[in-house]
């Protein structure tokens, strides 16, 4: 089984380790939880979680061409910024506030106003949870595909801060059931939310280029846009400061004409790559993919 | 229902471009996902389309998906009784 479809990515931790998270978020805050991560936490993990660790190490090494001791360093900072994503949703579940700049709102703002539904593509790539679920509106429900297996803490909370919100959580379903929900969502005029880096669900993929080299991206997202015609929108919200993230919105091109739907799904695949790839450079550290993302990687 | 069949199955190898099958290849009661045609979650999403242009049905209830698309003979079933064009 490729370790695209191993690693899922849910949230690590027992419910009452959450459940503490946010009592200690609602009394303290985050600095010290920062403090207490970057010292014992993040280097732990990459001591006893060696393929993860080894895996981020590579995509310094390989993809930044950073030195030895860059990519170590740099390692090191990609664990201490994933665990400062992860606190930070938690301070948000515990109801602490962060401040979003958002970049390229204009063109989010007019889909929105039109009828039609679109996509938004997220991804593994800064902390895409903490801001996404906020572009719900009154005008459209936004429906998240979501992996299945998620923590419990992690999907109770989730709900927690959504209901009343105008937003749905689909779970990836054996049944296939979650592509009628998503079909249906589009065709109703609403926003359908799926990460563009992770394949599941379907094993297809596209393989691009990206951040020099071959990485394979499910197929499956931009599909769906091009069979409904809908506009793809690429979402990535980036850490920036303790209680500050930016939102860089990006709308990719699904318009080509002269081509089959499936060779244009292959390209909005390929322009998303590219997005993630230029976003990336400006934020090397926070990718947060732990596993040999390219093809021959691991060899 | 023939002729509803032997459509759907025409327009199964055009929607998923199964560029060297014929027809006949397809059986009217084989699975069309897992075993049998082994098709997969984005080969469904190309048929829910396909369903919607080529006969204007629009599968509603997300749970009924997997026994719609089970076999030819279950989608022409479907097809027949809620068909709009």
């Amino acid at each position: 089984m490729p370790e695209h479809e191993e690693w899922r990515g849910s949230t690590g931790g027992s419910t009452w380790m959450h459940k503490g998270l946010m009592w200690i978020f609602r009394c303290i805050g985050v600095r010290p939880m920062y403090a207490v991560m970057g010292i014992f936490v993040a280097p732990s993990y990459m001591l006893f979680n060696h393929k993860a660790y080894l895996s981020i190490y590579h995509y310094f090494r390989r993809r930044h061409k950073y030195s030895v001791w860059k990519s170590f360093w740099y390692t090191y900072l990609n664990h201490y910024r994933f665990g400062q994503i992860i606190l930070d949703r938690f301070a948000n579940y515990s109801g602490r506030k962060f401040d979003f700049e958002l970049i390229g709102n204009d063109r989010l703002m007019e889909l929105m106003d039109r009828p039609e539904g679109f996509v938004i593509v997220s991804s593994h790539v800064g902390n895409y949870e903490i801001a996404g679920y906020t572009f719900a509106s009154e005008k459209k429900k936004y429906n998240a595909l979501v992996f299945g297996g998620e923590a419990k803490t992690v999907m109770e909370n989730r709900n927690r801060l959504l209901s009343g919100n105008n937003i749905r959580m689909i779970p990836v379903r054996d049944d296939m059931s979650h592509i009628f929900e998503m079909n249906n969502a589009l065709a109703d005029g609403d926003i359908v939310s799926i990460p563009g880096d992770r394949i599941f669900g379907s094993p297809k993929y596209a393989t691009c280029d990206f951040m020099n080299g071959k990485a394979r991206f499910p197929i499956g997202p931009m599909t769906l846009a091009v069979q409904r015609d809908s506009k793809v929108i690429a979402i990535f919200v980036m850490k920036e400061a303790t209680y500050k993230y930016k939102v860089y919105i990006r709308e990719l091109n699904t318009s080509e004409e002269g081509i089959n739907r499936k060779e244009r799904a292959m390209r909005v695949t390929q322009a998303f790559a590219s997005e993630m790839e230029s976003v990336l450079k400006e934020y090397p550290e926070q990718w947060f993919n732990y596993y040999e993302f390219w093809d021959g990687a691991g060899e | 229902m023939e002729e509803l069949v032997l459509n759907l199955k025409k327009q199964i190898i055009e929607a998923l471009n199964l560029a060297d099958m014929t027809p006949e290849d397809i059986e009217d009661d084989a699975p069309l996902f897992g075993e049998g045609l082994g098709l997969d979650s984005i080969d469904a999403l190309e048929l829910i389309v396909m369903m919607e242009r080529e006969y204007g049905i629009r599968i509603k209830d997300p749970s009924a998906g997997k026994e719609i698309f089970k076999s030819v003979n279950t989608m022409a079933e479907f097809v027949k009784a809620n068909r709009t064009k």
